[in-house]
C-alpha cells in the first residue's frame, strides 16, 4: 500500500481545502511535513487514523470541524467536514473519504450528522463502490497496527508494556499471510462438514448414527472454542485494566513508593515462577530419559553377586581368566615359571585340570563386558541422582523465593489498604477484585482447554469407527473419500501453518534485532516472546526499564522491522502460495522528540531504509540540524504547515493551518 | 531457520498429487476472497466443496 495524497476540509485546524502529496520515488522516498508547535501535526497524524478507523486521538474530539467554518456558516446551510485518501494497494487505486456534516440551527446550536465513509477504486476506468469498506481497509491496513504505522512519537509507550501482544499477534498474522492459511483449514473443515451431511444421506443407520455423534462433538467443540476465545478476551482486557489501575496508584502519593515496590516484587515474581517453569519441565525430562536407572538397583546388584561368586567358587587362580590362556601353555610346551609341560606328566594334568574351571574366551569376554556395563549402570545412575537432587535443591530454592515473594506483595497490599485514602482504597480493592476475575478467567480457560482435548480424542475415535463401518453405498464411498481428502489437508495445511509461524516471529527477532543495533546506542538486546511481546534486556540478561527515548527508539524498531519483512516478503520472485507480505507507508509524527543528537542522527540515517514510503511529520526544530543533514537527499517532496495567529493576521483574525510545498 | 522450505516440501510431497492441486486451488481461493478482487460477497465454503469434487471423483 502506498499513500498518493491526502486532503483535510475543515477539519479540526486545517480552514477549507489543503491537500498534501506524498513522495511515491524509490530514491527519494520520505515525505516531510514540518510546523512549528500548534500548527496542526498531530491533527495531521490523526487525519489518518481518523479517516481510516474513525478513531481520532487528540483532545475536543467532538470538536472534529473547523470552529471557524462553523461560525460563518449561514443557518441551515451545511458545513462539511472531510478527509480524503487516496492510495494504491496490489495494483488498484483506492480512494477513501469519511466526511461529517455539520448544520448551524436557528439559535446558533450546531447539529452534527453522522460520519460517513465512501471507500471506491478504479476498475477498467470505472469508479466502483466497495460495500464493506470496514473489512476492506482491515485487509489492507490493519487497525490494531495503526498506533504503528500512524506512529505518534510523543505517546507511543513501551510495547512490551502493551497487553495487547494478542491482538498484534493476529495483526502480524495478516500482514504475513497467515491468515489465508489459517482460513483455509477453517473453510475446508466447514467443507468436510458438508460431505459428511451428504454422507448422512446415503449411509445406513449404523453410518447416520455416527455422523450425528461425530456432528454433535464437533458442534460442542466449536461452542468451546468460541466461548475460549471470548475470554482471551477478556482477559486481555482485565489485565489492561489492571495495568492501568496499578498506573494510577502509581502517581498518586503515598501509594507511589509502595506500588513502584509491588510492580518490582510482581516482576521478580513472574521472573522466578518462569525460572520455575523450566525447572520444573527439566526434572519432567530428566525423569523420563533417565528414570529407568533407578529400578536398575536390584537387578545390577543380583547379576554382580552371581558373577562374584563364580568366580571365587571356580575361577580359582586369581588373574587367570581364560582357558585359551591354558591352551597357549601346553602349546609352547613351557611353563611360566620355566618347567618343561610334556603330555601325561604331573605338570600337564595340573594344567588341565585348572582348565576345567576356567570359561572358554567368549564367555570371559562377555563377562568383562557385562562387568563394564554394570560399572557404566551404576555410574550413570550415581550421576542421575545427582542431577537430580541438584534441580530438586534449585526448585526449592525457587520455590521459597516464590513463597517470600507472594508474601511481601500481600504485606504490600495490606499497607495499601490500610492507608487513609479512599482514592487509594478504592483502587487497591478494584484491583484485587480484577485479580480474582483473571485467575477465574484463567481457570475457566484451563478447563475448556482440557474439555476440547478430551471432545477431541472422541472426535477422532469416532471419526476412525466411522470409516471402518463397510457396508456403505458408492455415492457413500465418494462422500467418504471427500471427507478423507479435506481431512488429509487440513492436517497438512495445520502443519504448514506452524512451521510458517514459527518461521515469522524467527525472521522478526531477527529483523527487530538488527534495527534496535543500527538504532540504539546501546548494547542492549530485544526479544520477541511467543505471545510476541517485546522484551529488552541488557547485556546481564536482565530486563532493563527504558527511558522515554529508549521507548521510542524500542517501538519504532518494531514497526520498521515488520514494515520492512513484510515488503521483503511481498517483493519476493518466487513465493508460495501462503507467502504474502505487502508494502506498507510509515507515517511519524515528532519521532525524533525524546531522542538526543546521537540518536536523532542514527533514526534519520536508517528509518527511510525501511519502508518504500516514509512520512515524517516533525517540529521545525526538531528537523533542523542532524535529522535535516541525514535526510535531505532523502526527500521526494517537502511541506510547510503555516499557521494563521489571529493575533498578528488583523485580516483574517481566526486559526487556521495552510499545508504549503516547499519548492 | 534455512530448513523451513525443505520441511514444508515434505509435506507436499508426502500428500497425493490430486490433494497438492486441491491445495493449491483451496489457498487461490482464499487469497481471492482476501484482495476481495471480485469484491462480491462468495460463499468460499462451496468454493472448496467445488474444488474438492472437481479433484476426488
Amino acid at each position: 500500500m502506498l499513500l498518493h495524497e491526502i486532503k483535510l476540509k475543515n477539519f479540526r485546524q486545517y480552514y477549507l481545502e489543503q491537500t498534501i502529496d506524498f513522495s511515491r520515488s524509490s530514491n527519494r522516498n520520505v515525505t516531510v511535513i514540518h510546523g512549528e508547535n500548534g500548527s496542526g501535526k498531530t491533527a495531521l497524524l490523526n487525519a489518518f487514523s481518523w479517516c481510516f478507523y474513525g478513531k481520532l486521538d487528540l483532545p475536543n474530539a467532538k470538536e472534529i470541524i473547523n470552529e471557524h467554518a462553523v461560525r460563518v456558516a449561514r443557518p441551515n446551510v451545511e458545513v462539511e467536514c472531510s478527509v480524503t485518501i487516496k492510495f494504491s494497494d496490489h495494483e488498484k487505486m483506492y480512494t477513501l473519504r469519511r466526511r461529517v456534516i455539520a448544520r448551524k440551527g436557528g439559535n446558533d446550536t450546531v447539529y452534527y450528522g453522522e460520519p460517513e465513509v465512501l471507500l471506491t477504486f478504479k476498475r477498467n476506468g470505472n469508479i466502483e463502490t466497495i460495500s464493506n469498506p470496514t473489512d476492506e481497509i482491515n485487509r489492507i491496513l490493519p487497525e490494531n497496527l495503526r498506533t504503528y504505522f500512524f506512529f505518534d512519537g510523543e505517546r507511543i509507550d513501551n510495547l512490551s508494556k502493551d497487553n495487547s501482544s494478542g491482538e498484534i499477534k493476529n495483526a502480524i498474522k495478516s500482514i504475513m499471510g497467515l491468515e489465508i492459511l489459517e482460513r483455509a483449514v477453517k473453510h475446508t473443515g466447514d467443507a468436510s462438514t458438508r460431505f459428511r451431511s451428504e454422507l448422512k444421506n446415503y449411509g445406513d443407520p449404523k453410518t447416520i448414527n455416527l455422523i450425528e455423534e461425530i456432528e454433535k462433538l464437533e458442534r460442542q467443540v466449536g461452542e468451546l472454542k468460541s466461548r475460549r476465545e471470548l475470554l482471551v478476551k477478556n482477559l486481555d482486557a482485565t489485565k489492561k485494566q489492571m495495568k492501568e489501575t496499578e498506573s494510577k496508584l502509581k502517581f498518586i502519593e503515598g501509594s507511589q513508593q509502595l506500588q513502584q515496590e509491588k510492580e518490582q516484587k510482581d516482576d521478580e515474581l513472574a521472573e522466578i515462577q518462569s525460572d520455575l517453569k523450566k525447572l520444573q519441565k527439566e526434572i519432567m525430562e530428566t525423569v523420563s530419559k533417565y528414570g529407568y536407572l533407578a529400578f536398575s538397583y536390584t537387578a545390577v546388584n543380583q547379576s554382580e553377586k552371581i558373577i562374584n561368586e563364580k568366580e571365587s567358587e571356580g575361577f580359582g587362580i586369581p588373574g587367570i581368566r581364560s582357558s585359551s590362556f591354558i591352551d597357549d601353555l601346553i602349546q609352547r610346551g613351557v611353563c611360566i615359571c620355566g618347567v618343561e609341560i610334556k603330555e601325561n606328566s604331573s605338570h600337564y594334568e595340573h594344567l588341565l585340570k585348572i582348565k576345567e574351571f576356567l570359561p572358554p574366551q567368549s564367555l570371559d569376554s562377555a563377562i568383562i563386558n557385562f562387568k563394564t556395563g554394570i560399572k557404566i549402570v551404576k555410574d550413570a545412575r550415581q550421576k542421575f541422582y545427582e542431577q537430580l537432587k541438584d534441580l530438586k535443591q534449585k526448585e526449592i530454592k525457587s520455590q521459597t523465593v516464590e513463597r517470600r515473594l507472594k508474601e511481601e506483595i500481600n504485606e504490600i497490599k495490606s499497607k495499601l489498604n490500610e492507608k487513609d485514602s479512599e482514592e487509594i482504597s478504592s483502587l487497591v480493592s478494584k484491583l484485587e477484585k480484577l485479580e480474582g476475575t483473571q485467575s477465574q478467567i484463567e481457570r475457566e480457560i484451563g478447563g475448556i482447554d482440557q474439555e476440547i482435548k478430551q471432545l477431541t480424542s472422541q472426535l477422532s475415535d469416532k471419526e476412525k469407527e466411522q470409516k471402518k463401518v463397510s457396508s456403505i453405498a458408492s455415492k457413500a464411498q465418494m462422500a467418504q473419500k471427500r471427507i478423507d481428502a479435506c481431512q488429509t489437508l487440513i492436517q497438512a495445511m495445520e502443519e504448514i501453518y506452524n512451521i510458517r509461524e514459527s518461521l515469522v516471529r524467527l525472521e522478526l527477532q531477527e529483523r527487530i534485532t538488527n534495527v534496535y543495533r543500527q538504532f540504539l546506542r546501546k548494547g542492549y538486546e530485544i526479544t520477541l516472546s511467543e505471545k510476541y511481546e517485546l522484551n529488552v534486556v541488557n547485556q546481564n540478561n536482565n530486563k532493563v526499564g527504558m527511558s522515554q527515548g529508549e521507548r521510542q527508539i524500542t517501538s519504532l524498531s518494531f514497526i520498521g522491522a515488520i514494515v520492512d519483512l513484510a515488503r521483503e516478503q511481498y517483493k519476493k520472485e518466487i513465493k508460495s502460495a501462503f507467502e504474502e507480505g505487502g508494502i506498507y507507508p510509515l507515517v511519524m509524527d515528532s519521532p525524533f522528540g525524546a531522542l538526543d543528537s546521537d540518536h536523532r542522527e542514527r533514526i534519520a540515517k536508517g528509518i527511510h531504509k525501511l519502508s518504500d514510503q516514509v512520512i515524517v511529520i516533525v517540529s521545525t526544530s526538531q528537523w533542523r540540524g542532524e535529522v535535516e543533514g541525514q535526510m535531505k537527499e532523502l526527500i521526494g517532496k517537502e511541506y510547510h504547515l503555516k499557521y494563521n495567529d489571529p493575533r498578528i493576521n488583523k485580516d483574517q483574525p481566526y486559526e487556521y493551518t495552510e499545508a504549503i510545498e516547499v519548492i | 531457520m534455512g530448513m523451513e522450505k525443505e520441511r514444508v516440501q515434505s509435506i507436499l510431497a508426502k500428500l497425493p498429487e490430486e490433494y497438492a492441486f486441491i491445495l493449491k486451488e483451496i489457498l487461490e481461493a482464499e487469497k481471492e476472497i482476501l484482495h476481495r478482487k471480485n469484491l462480491q460477497g462468495t460463499n468460499i465454503t462451496g468454493t472448496i466443496v467445488d474444488i474438492v469434487k472437481e479433484r476426488v471423483k
